[in-house]
């Protein structure tokens, strides 16, 4: 929870010394928490603050600052995706990012320059239309300022940040819910130019139109998102019984729609398993020994025993592989090589192809 | 432990050399084998909505088509399990490349070692699917020259003989638009093969051109009829059977234990049902 703005720190002093943290002890500050709650502190935060080396929380103010002063660490690896820019472009920074004091006489002194702790995407996509197109609305960013730097705690609220973000998806398809209830023209195509990624907000549509019944255990936060997408899985019976189910007090848990799931597959591997029964009934007899459940050898080393064969057809494969190895030594005849080899694989595979005993009981050379 | 088995031939294949420590389903090759069209589908069977193979080989409960229950083994009173497998167009761009290849060097396809593999027997398949199975389009193109199954209204020699009494003497039958054709004959997919990409054309006069292709060390030829195809489906092309399972070697001569482990549970439930396998450095 994010409390107090811009007032009365205006005329704190800095007393941090840069490179070591130290706690300023002005008392009335607007601060990350609210006194009451710093005094109710829930022991796994102060055991947080521990870990971050710090009394309490950095008061927090919300400034404009020019966007120069602004420092992001590791920028040159900070590469927002084009349509991540795109929408920057579009609309602007419409949440401010979180700066820290970061050098300066003052955090508020007009030498001051911040360092960034939330928002670093936000801030190099600025720089980035500040310079390529002059984009003065960049010149200056509203941010939420810290008074002082906490390294450490930094670390752990762009944690927080990005686990918070993996976890919008619900929020996303209430949103989309609420588009959809209220008629909202939008194509895809739209929804992508505002720099939405294609296929993550193509899944969220599709969620969000989902049966009702099911849909409203999904806003809920009833449903994981690996849940929500193998719903999308289902084609209209399977989720017309799954709506059906939860309509009668079901929940959509991952094991019922795995259940959906292996039906439907199983109803599309039917002529599969059709196919398959006929082909081990065709094969000849009935012995499940491992030789004549295998493919047709195609090596040389039984023609010995494939006496039974036309001797003239042994006898122009032994020729053959005679000539092979004649063209190996003659450019000329490279084609003619690579041909005779695969003439030899199609005679070997010829010679050791057993006749196959078709279902009918009809006999068929192949 | 096992006496000897059809083994799949470790020559170079379209998807590179196997590795050490992984865990491959065979189907080997053997002088008294069934040709590998026996174990084609044709046409091709399109893969089941919501299932998702690419990259993640599936163990699947055989089940009756019409009872919709498992089918069980009768020597072992167990559910048959059959292997669902992907092969990427990545390593195989076309799925003749791969029919191919198993034809000559058998199948060997590298599976997900954290697999139950003692629940494969004997009476397992690996079935196998394709992005470029089905040619979606294939009412437009004429029939197969040949359909090596032999299958009624698949290819033009059906057409051929059926009619037969009704041709003149060298003249063909166009058979593309008759509304018994049976399809997409999985034969088509050779003549659909591009010419461009064939390492040696050779051509025929009066025929299609003769081309070679390759795939790894699989050299195969094929006759383009130079059809285009403008849409394919993903799906089943082989059902093969499971000859015996290879364990790669690391290079200090170990292998995966954990599936080793899993196997030699699979021997001890299964009995003579069970599945062979083998270690190898390659």
């Amino acid at each position: 929870m994010v409390k107090g703005r811009e007032s009365k720190a205006d005329s704190c002093k800095n007393t941090q010394k840069r490179g070591k943290i130290v706690m300023p002890r002005a008392t009335k500050q607007p601060t990350l928490f609210q006194e009451g709650e710093i005094a109710a502190l829930d022991p796994r935060l102060a055991r947080l603050m521990q870990i971050c080396g710090i009394e309490h929380l950095p008061p927090v103010h919300t400034r404009h600052i020019p966007i120069e002063k602004i420092v992001v660490p590791g920028e040159a690896q900070v590469m927002p995706s084009p349509r991540f820019i795109r929408s920057i472009e579009l609309v602007g920074i419409r949440q401010p990012p979180s700066v820290a004091f970061d050098g300066g006489s003052a955090w508020n002194a007009p030498d001051a320059t911040y360092v960034v702790v939330m928002g670093r995407r936000r801030i190099v996509s600025a720089r980035q239309l500040m310079a390529a197109r002059g984009d003065a609305r960049f010149k200056t960013i509203k941010c939420e300022v810290y008074e002082w730097n906490a390294p450490r705690l930094n670390a752990f609220l762009g944690l927080v940040e990005n686990e918070q973000r993996s976890q919008s998806w619900v929020t996303d398809v209430v949103r989309l819910r609420q588009l959809i209830r209220e008629g909202i023209a939008m194509t895809l195509d739209d929804l992508k130019s505002y720099g939405f990624h294609a296929k993550t907000i193509k899944g969220r549509l599709d969620i969000a139109l989902l049966p009702n019944a099911i849909l409203d255990q999904i806003c809920a936060g009833m449903v994981s998102l690996d849940v929500a997408m193998q719903v999308l899985r289902l084609k209209e019976d399977q989720l017309h019984r799954l709506e059906t189910l939860v309509q009668d007090g079901e929940e959509v848990t991952a094991d019922l729609v795995k259940s959906l799931l292996k039906r439907q597959v199983n109803q599309g591997l039917a002529s599969v398993q059709t196919n398959l029964s006929q082909m081990w009934t065709a094969i000849p007899g009935t012995a499940l020994d491992a030789a004549s459940t295998s493919l047709s050898s195609p090596t040389i080393q039984v023609l010995s025993s494939a006496s039974n064969e036309p001797a003239s057809l042994a006898t122009v494969l032994a020729l053959l592989k005679q000539f092979e190895v004649q063209t190996q030594h003659d450019l000329a005849l490279q084609r003619v090589g690579t041909l005779t080899k695969v003439l030899i694989k199609e005679l070997e595979i010829a010679l050791h192809t057993p006749s196959m005993t078709k279902k009918e009981g009809e006999t068929t050379d192949v | 432990m096992f006496d000897t088995f059809p083994k799949a031939i470790p020559d170079e294949r379209g998807c590179g050399e196997r590795e050490g420590g992984g865990v491959y389903l065979e189907c080997g090759v053997s002088p008294y084998g069934s040709s590998l069209e026996h174990f084609l589908f044709d046409p091709p069977l399109p893969l089941p909505d919501g299932v998702d193979l690419v990259n993640k080989p599936q163990l699947w409960a055989r089940t009756d088509p019409v009872s919709g229950e498992p089918i069980l083994d009768l020597e072992t009173n167990a559910p048959v399990y059959d292997v669902l497998i992907w092969v990427g167009a990545e390593h195989y761009p076309e799925a003749t490349d791969y029919i191919e290849e198993t034809r000559r060097l058998g199948a060997s396809r590298r599976i997900n070692p954290q697999l139950d593999l003692s629940r494969l027997t004997c009476r397992s398949r690996m079935l196998l699917a394709h992005p470029r199975a089905i040619i979606a389009s294939w009412q437009g193109l004429i029939p197969p020259q040949r359909c090596k199954k032999r299958l009624p209204y698949h290819d033009q020699v059906f057409y051929t003989e059926r009619y037969q009494d009704q041709l003149v003497v060298g003249e063909g039958i166009d058979a593309t638009h008759d509304d018994e054709r049976v399809g997409p004959c999985v034969f088509k997919l050779w003549e659909v093969l591009p010419k461009d990409e064939a390492i040696e054309t050779f051509g025929r006069e009066g025929h299609h051109p003769l081309c070679l292709r390759q795939i790894g060390s699989t050299i195969y030829e094929y006759t383009p009829t130079g059809e285009q195809v403008s849409g394919w489906q993903p799906g089943f092309l082989l059902g093969l059977p499971i000859t015996g399972i290879a364990l790669i070697e690391y290079q200090d001569g170990s292998v995966n234990t954990r599936a080793k482990d899993k196997l030699l549970i699979g021997v001890e439930q299964n009995g003579e049902m069970a599945l062979p396998f083998y270690q190898t450095d390659r």
